[in-house]
């Protein structure tokens, strides 16, 4: 039994995954995880010509676009998280409109109110993981890490140490959680992709990193971003959903930590 | 920010004890076994001598919009059986905070046929190694299956933009048009 790693730049970022058993079931296995990975980056990058994305952005506001069953199961979800966040996860945060202005019909057909620029970045991620996991499940694969910067996931009961960034220096790493046989993800603003509030078109570029436990990625993604932008408020979304996070914040050469709803068991 | 805080959940993470780590290297495949999975019918991996006149210097860095920042990379020509089947790279990317080195292979129709990342090193500077921040790790074992040593970690942070390698990829691919003939 042996592990095996591999690393591949897939979802504007760099994408690892590490697998425990014969090279002979891990190999195909990850080559098989890598292709379900480079699926949703063609479906769902809104800067891939002909992806479903770039299609709804351009057309969906004139006529209903069809699109691939993965991309409306991320979108569906997309617009039950804006519901349930109460508008603070958008995914059309930052164009003219908000996620109010999507519509999801039946047989696929997505339609818009009005010209939107949806960006799936702040879940679609996720989801990708979530679906590399599935697809090493499916090859009999028990013990397997996907890492999509930042964005990660552990198959297998077996506790693994995840670190996070100090947000006042990202270079700077704690061993900061256990995690089994789940997802975390993490918000901040100290690389290049900020969060914006979908309340006031600001850019949450703060001392603060949010970094959510759950049992996907997908939700994990997603909630990240609504736990940068909410804090405590999010507390009931994150219950709703299984979550939990743990707030980073830099704040005078010190670095203080809070978990929400509370330190998990 | 505007952020509305709780009331006393916050607790102080102690940061007194810091220091320094060893830079995070992984490698995750040797040149060699890379050369085997992108090409595995190949015989022969011939290294090219890649000495570009100034001119095509210039001109490769106006087909990639940027100029090289960690040197020339490595070339190899692949053959099978005395036929020729493409070229495979190891190139350099600095990024803000890492150094990746990876590995293209190049299809006769000049397509990209593979691209893996042999190694990816991060600078960390430092390291809290604080012993009361790491006793709520005490009695669950850090190093299950999938951890293996100081070197390798799992790290969930915002996302680390894979831009850089993609500029590497754009220059490889019009070194490869401008000059590999």
């Amino acid at each position: 039994m042996n592990l095996h790693r591999r690393a591949r730049p897939l979802l504007g970022t760099f994408v690892e995954i590490a697998c425990r058993g014969d090279a002979g079931v891990c190999l195909p296995a990850i080559e098989a995880a890598f292709e379900a990975i480079a699926r949703v980056h063609r479906l769902m990058s809104p800067h891939e010509r002909d992806s479903d994305l770039a299609r709804m952005n351009e057309r969906a506001h004139l006529e209903p676009v069809q699109i691939d069953e993965e991309t409306a199961y991320v979108l569906a979800a997309a617009l039950e998280l804006n519901r349930e966040s109460g508008g603070a996860f958008d995914v059309a945060a930052g164009s003219a409109g908000s996620s109010g202005d999507i519509e999801l019909l039946p047989q696929r057909f997505v339609r818009y109110a009005r010209a939107l620029r949806v960006d799936l970045g702040g879940i679609a991620k996720g989801y990708a993981v979530d679906r590399a996991i599935a697809e090493l499940a499916s090859r009999g694969i028990t013990h397997a890490i996907v890492n999509a910067g930042g964005d990660l996931r552990v198959l297998g009961g077996d506790a693994q140490l995840i670190h996070l960034r100090d947000p006042g220096a990202p270079a700077t790493l704690h061993p900061a959680l256990m995690l089994a046989s789940g997802a975390v993800a993490t918000s901040a603003g100290y690389f290049a992709r900020a969060v914006v509030d979908p309340a006031t078109g600001e850019v949450i570029d703060g001392r603060d990193s949010a970094s959510v436990m759950a049992p996907t990625a997908m939700l994990a993604d997603a909630l990240a971003k609504v736990v940068l932008l909410r804090g405590s408020l999010s507390r009931a979304l994150l219950e709703r959903y299984n979550a939990h996070a743990l707030v980073l914040r830099a704040a005078g050469g010190a670095l203080h930590a809070r978990w929400l709803p509370q330190v998990p068991a | 920010m505007r952020k509305r805080t709780g009331t006393s959940a916050w607790f102080l993470v102690p940061v007194a004890l810091v220091a320094p780590a060893p830079a995070g290297a992984t490698q995750y495949l040797k040149v060699e076994d890379a050369q085997k999975l992108a090409f595995p019918q190949a015989d022969a991996f011939t290294p090219f001598a890649y000495a570009p006149t100034p001119e095509q210097r210039a001109a490769v860095d106006q087909a990639a919009h940027a100029r090289a920042t960690a040197g020339d990379p490595a070339i190899w020509r692949v053959t099978a059986a005395g036929q020729p089947m493409g070229w495979f790279i190891v190139d350099n990317v600095i990024g803000k905070v890492e150094h990746i080195t990876y590995a293209v292979a190049l299809g006769r129709d000049a397509a990209v046929r593979s691209l893996e990342i042999l190694d990816y090193r991060e600078t960390h500077g430092y390291e809290v190694r604080n012993a009361a921040w790491r006793r709520q790790f005490d009695g669950k074992s850090a190093h299950t299956p999938l951890e293996f040593g100081d070197d390798i970690k799992n790290i969930s942070g915002a996302t680390l933009s894979c831009r850089h390698l993609t500029d590497g990829v754009r220059r490889l691919l019009a070194i490869q048009d401008l000059v590999l003939r």
